[in-house]
């Protein structure tokens, strides 16, 4: 009788077990396991990548046409562009992982 | 007293110049052949005797293969399973490096933006390979996404493709950032050692707490930078 009791405790642990770990793959789809502050670094470095790599082709694009700052603005203010979009995705996905 | 500085040198084993290139065999070039044997050999060695039922040293690589396998199919769906083998080489090559950049007298080529920069241009162009071979031309909507006037195109193609192209480089110098900041940190404290005389043992018990974070941020660092490997094969794979 006391074997049986076991075993139906096992088994409903073993459920409880598995229940919560499929709430848990749901909630999780995208794991992260680093801090908000390893997130914030995170985004302030593709802030001023996005930058550096946008003033780098306008740099090398004015090398290349000898037409020395046009295309260094341009990108430069593009490549900011192109850093707020990247830390708006990155927020956006750790918004949906969190719901 | 040396500078921390002193640690990050690279110097050449073996000199070799071709055609004005200097391609030399480094210890930065020794410490990724040591990192890659030690990966081979531990793998070969835990994987010597197979079986169904897995016994304890076939359990390790096994459990490594599972995480990374979960990794992927999260973050990509299962049409990136079919770049796992890529994916697997990329973390265990970056976190071995890491660690073992973490025993006295080694080099981490992982602090180098030249070693990590190619590793993550060549996972930008397989990214790209991958993007192109999945959805052809289909590929072009990653720089135009869906629902975005026209008239807009000539801004947002180039903010796009800056945003695509300064990926490997965030990519990089967080991983970079991370180990160098960590290795003259040891340093310094290292440093405190011998100049606090008595009172040296103060510095010694933080350098010890501090390799253990260390060990957990390279592996940590080595997992960051898979998993947005991994994501951005899951974006080339499918539209925004």
């Amino acid at each position: 009788m006391k074997k049986s009791n076991d075993i139906a405790k096992l088994e409903k642990r073993i459920s409880a077990f598995k229940k919560n770990k499929e709430a848990q793959e749901r909630r999780g789809a995208q794991i992260s396991p680093s801090t908000n502050a390893a997130k914030g670094f995170q985004m302030s470095i593709e802030l001023v990548s996005a930058i550096a790599i946008g003033a780098s082709i306008g740099y090398f694009l004015d090398d290349l046409f000898d037409i020395f700052p046009v295309f260094l603005c341009v990108l430069t203010i593009l490549g900011g562009g192109a850093g707020v979009l990247n830390m708006y995705r990155t927020a956006k996905g750790q918004d949906e992982g969190e719901n | 007293m040396s500078s921390p500085l002193e640690q990050f040198e690279i110097k050449p084993i073996v000199g070799l110049w071709i055609k004005g290139y200097d391609i030399s065999f480094s210890n930065s070039a020794l410490a990724m052949v040591i990192s890659s044997a030690a990966i081979i050999l531990v793998f070969a060695l835990l994987l010597r005797k197979r079986s169904i039922i897995p016994n304890l040293a076939q359990s390790v690589p096994e459990a490594l293969y599972e995480f990374i396998y979960n990794l992927i199919k999260s973050s990509t769906g299962k049409a990136g399973l079919k770049y796992f083998s890529f994916i697997f080489c990329l973390f265990l090559y970056i976190a071995v490096g890491n660690v073992f950049g973490l025993f006295p007298y080694s080099f981490t080529f992982t602090s180098h933006v030249a070693a990590v920069g190619a590793l993550s241009i060549l996972a930008l162009t397989f990214n790209i390979i991958v993007g192109i071979r999945a959805r052809k031309l289909g590929y072009l909507r990653t720089f135009l996404p869906k629902g975005i006037p026209y008239a807009l195109a000539p801004l947002v193609v180039p903010i796009e493709m800056i945003s695509l192209l300064s990926k490997p480089f965030s990519l990089t110098v967080r991983l970079v950032a991370n180990m160098t900041v960590g290795h003259i940190m040891l340093k310094i404290l290292g440093g405190f050692v011998v100049g606090l005389g008595l009172f040296g043992f103060v510095p010694i018990v933080f350098q010890a707490l501090i390799i253990i974070f260390e060990l957990f941020i390279a592996v940590l660092q080595a997992f960051i930078y898979t998993v947005l490997s991994c994501i951005y094969l899951g974006d080339a794979l499918r539209a925004h």
